[in-house]
Order: structure tokens, then sequence, then C-alpha cells
């Protein structure tokens, strides 16, 4: 069993021989091999009895031979379909470039309009978060109003407290204003429900219908934006249509 | 591609979404609000007016302001007689026995009057995007026949709007928990309790698919039932204590009743909330509310 074994690397290794003679006729046309062959070469470890070996060595000759005309048109081959494949390649790249440049657009575009959006919602949130704050603020100041009619204070010295609290009427009333907020006029005016909130009506013929008669709750502006829309009462025909407990309530608490 | 809208066209308010990264933001309609009262007013000068300005101008214009149009979409001129009577303005047989509405000499269909509410939709979605929503999906209850839902899907091709799907109200509820996403079987109870009807249905979940088992409610329960009765009972404990009767002043009723929901609202999140009006004290616990629920 070693004999045969060693007998078969001397084989190979005298191919690898004699056809290194032939590749290196051959190397300057074909590199490859040549290394391939040499590593061979490396590899072999066991010395080599070349006599036993003449049959193999012709083989070998010839093979390359013949394997290197059949090579060339392969070759081309090969090279052609190679092209073929880097074309497809570059074509499904592009395509991904393409779509990846477009979601890329989009994204920025998206993004732009976010920022966009999230400057305007950082605006509105400022107005709103002033908006909402003032008007937890607004009950106080129609407290106020409520006290100062309903009060009536009889001694000097109830005078006296009356007055002092209605000086921080006063003053609160002032901050509002310095902050912006302003108190509509809405008595006279037609009913507008950008402004008002109807809570009665009543039936009149000294004013055209649709007027507002009356503001129950005061409505505030804060600029342009309603902070608090005005209850109002409304004016009707004088002949009302519906002749509801509602509008007799409406004379009563009037 | 324009993004689909989610719609929410409920009996007294309305609300849209639209997802964004996956997660569902509701859209702020022009007055600042997460909802749109679903109320359509019709102006002497001729001008429509949706959501919180129709709501404004109700009492001045009862006969012209249509609400609960929900209640009358899809159905039958005689399986709607008690509806009927509690709304203010005229309802009319239409052809194919419809109830339909009468306002200003002019009948409006309840599809052409829901079209309306989800225009104005459409328009504070449009104006969040940045561009008009073409598509949408909207919501119906459970126990909605197939006509209501045709209806419905109508009122949506009126406004300019197509609709990809009608979906059922708790199983919209469920999908927005996530329930879909759980890899298991379960079976679900949604209680619904809104503005002015009140709806429970029991869904089963199995491969990601909602069937509705069974659905039940009270269509004349809501929240607005909450204040009236908080607003009853601040009349009669201030009757008992001070011999005053509120009920016949209209500005202290209006005032009472503001002052009700607020409290209401605040009960959400908190044990007990005190009503404080310069006309009465009041302390509302909220276990009187929260015991029953």
């Amino acid at each position: 069993m070693i004999e045969e074994e060693n007998q078969l690397k001397n084989a190979q290794r005298s191919e690898t021989d004699t056809s290194e003679d032939v590749q290196q006729v051959e190397s300057e046309t074909m590199p490859d091999e040549a290394t391939v062959q040499n590593s061979q070469e490396v590899a072999s470890e066991f010395p080599t009895a070349e006599s036993e070996l003449e049959e193999p060595v012709t083989e070998v000759v010839a093979e390359p031979v013949e394997a290197e005309a059949a090579a060339q048109p392969v070759e081309a081959e090969a090279e052609s379909l190679a092209i073929a494949e880097l074309t497809q390649q570059i074509e499904s790249l592009k395509a991904q470039v393409e779509e990846r440049t477009g979601q890329y657009m989009r994204i920025a575009a998206d993004f732009d309009n976010f920022r966009k959006r999230t400057q305007k919602e950082k605006e509105d949130l400022e107005q709103q978060v002033k908006c909402s704050t003032i008007v937890e603020l607004l009950p106080v100041v129609d407290n106020f109003e409520r006290a100062r009619s309903q009060i009536k204070p009889q001694t000097d010295q109830e005078m006296n407290i009356h007055k002092s609290y209605q000086s921080v009427y006063k003053q609160l009333v002032d901050c509002l204003k310095r902050v912006g907020v302003a108190p509509m006029r809405s008595e006279g005016k037609e009913f507008d429900p950008n402004l008002h909130e109807a809570v009665m009506r009543e039936a009149t013929d000294e004013q055209p219908e649709g007027t507002v008669i009356e503001e129950l709750v005061r409505g505030y502006l804060l600029g342009e934006r309603v902070l608090r829309h005005a209850m109002v009462k409304v004016a009707t025909a004088p002949e009302p249509v519906i002749t509801s407990d509602e509008d007799y309530q409406g004379e009563s608490d009037g | 591609m324009g993004k689909v809208i989610g719609i929410d066209l409920g009996t007294t308010n309305s609300c849209v979404a639209v997802l964004e990264g996956g997660q569902p933001i509701v859209i702020a309609n022009s007055e600042g609000g997460r909802t749109t009262p679903s109320i359509v007013g019709f102006a002497k000068t001729g001008e429509r007016l949706v959501g919180q300005l129709a709501k404004r101008q109700a009492v001045t214009n009862a006969e012209n302001t249509v609400f609960s149009i929900k209640r009358f979409i899809g159905r039958r001129w005689d399986d709607t007689e008690a509806e009927r009577t509690r709304v203010s303005y005229t309802c009319i047989r239409g052809k194919d026995d419809t109830v339909d509405v009468q306002i200003r000499g002019r009948t409006y269909t309840p599809q052409e009057v829901s079209a309306m509410i989800l225009q104005k939709l459409k328009q504070d979605a449009e104006n969040y995007l940045g561009e008009p929503p073409t598509q949408a999906v909207i919501t119906v209850p459970a126990y909605f026949t197939d006509a209501q839902r045709q209806a419905t899907k109508d009122a949506g091709t009126i406004a300019g709007l197509e609709v990809l799907r009608i979906i059922n109200e708790p199983t919209a509820a469920a999908l927005s928990y996530g329930l879909d996403k759980q890899d298991q079987d379960q079976t679900v109870l949604v209680f619904d309790l809104g503005g002015g009807t009140f709806d429970v249905s029991v869904l089963q979940l199995g491969d990601g698919v909602f069937e509705v088992k069974a659905t039940s409610g009270n269509n004349h329960l809501g929240g607005d039932d909450f204040d009236n009765a908080l607003v009853r009972w601040m009349i009669d404990s201030f009757r008992e204590s001070e011999g005053i009767d509120l009920s016949i002043d209209k500005m202290a009723l209006q005032r009472l009743r503001e002052a009700a929901e607020k409290s209401k609202i605040e009960l959400s999140n908190m044990l007990t909330t005190s009503i404080n009006l310069p006309l009465s004290r009041l302390t509302t616990r909220a276990l009187s509310i929260w015991k029953w629920s």
C-alpha cells in the first residue's frame, strides 16, 4: 500500500516537473496556470524517481496544449458572459440608486414638511398655552365683576374693603390687557357664531332678528383669537314661531 | 399617493385621525378641538355651519340645526318614530321610505348631511396634511345594518372620499389597543360610552380577524345624561339647603350644566372634585358617580 502511494505521488511529482517545462514556455500567455503549477510543486513532499514515468509525461504534455486550444473560445464566451453579468449588475445597481434617490428625495421632502409643520405647531402651541392659561383666569375676572354688581357696601369700612379689592380687580384687568386680552363688545351687534354662543333667545321688536340683546357672560379675544366665546341672548322675531317657555323665562331673568 | 384618513363619524361628536410613523394621530379641527360636534347648521344667509360653529348657534336657530343625523342614516321612516320626536328639526318621508330633513324649503338626505360633516373633517385633515386626502376608512356601530353601512359609505362618496373600508367601532377600538398583534385567540369586551349612545360588544379574536359575537347597549345613554343627572342633583340639593329653585333661572342652569360637565371630566382622573359657583357651593363626591360603573 505504502509503495503504491509513493508511486502515485512520484508520478504526480514528475508530472508537475515536466508540465512545468511546458508551462514555462507558455507561462507568458497563461500566468495563472503557472502559479498553480508552482504551488503544486511546493506541495509535493517526496523526491522523485523520474525513470519510471516516461509515459505520463507525454500525456501531460499533450493535455495542456489541447486545453490551450479549447480555452481560447471558452474564455471569450466567459468574458462576454461576465460582461453581461456586470452590465446586469450595473443596471440593477442603477435602478437601486434611482430608487434610493427617490426615497431620499421623498424623505427629504417629508422632513421639510415635517419641519415646517412642527415650526407652525410650535407657534400654535405657544398661543394655545397662553390661551388656555388665560382662560383659566377669566372666571376670577367674572367673579370680581359679579361681586361689584352684587355687593352694596353700607358703612365706610365696608366701602374701604370693597374699594381695595376692586383695585386688585383693576390691576388684574390691566395685566390681562397688557398681555393682549381684549373684551368683546357684543351687545347690539349681529349674532356671529364665530364669536358668540347663543344660550337664550328673546322675542322682541325693538331690535332686528339675530341681534345680540345681552351679553350674559363676557367674551374675550387674544389678538385675533377667541379666548372665550361670549354667551349671549339673541333677539328673535316679535311673533315667536315656537312659543316655548324658553322665551318667557328669558324675559323673567333679563 | 395621499394618506388614508380614519374617521369616527359619531352621533354627537366626530373625529379624524391619520397614521404617522405607524401611530394614529388625531387631527385637531380649525378651532383646536380634537373632536368636532356632528352638527350642521343652516344660517339665514344660506351659509352652512358645521361643528362648533353650528353648536354655538343652535339655540337661536334650532329648527335649522341638524344634530344626531346618525340616528336616521340608512333607516326606514317607520322604524324611527321615537327618534323623530326627539329632534327639533323637521323630518319628512323621503323616497324609498328614508328619513329626510327639511331645512328652509330644501330637503336633505341623511347621507348629504353626514357628507357635510365628513367634508369638514376632510378639510381639517387637508389643513393638517397639506394635501387633500382622497381615501378614508369610516367606523360604524357593530349593530349597523347593511343599509346603514351602505348609506355611510355613500356619505363618504358625496364628500369626495373613496371609502376603502367600513369598520365596526368596537373592532377599531380593539385594533387601536394592538389586540390583533398578540398572537393568541382571545375574547374582548368593548365598552363604548359616547356622548349620546352607549354600546357594549363582545369580540372574538383569532388569526388577526375580529368577529363581533354580540352587541348591545342603550341608544339614549351617554355623557350628556351624566351631565344632566349632575345638574338635577345640584338643583335638588340647592333647593333643599337654600330654598331657591335654580331651574327657573336659565342662566344659572347654563352655568350649572357647564360646571357639571367640567366636574365630570375632572372625575376621570381624580377621586373628588368640588363645584364652586358664586351662586352655590357644592361638593360632588366621585363615589356617587363611580359607584355603579
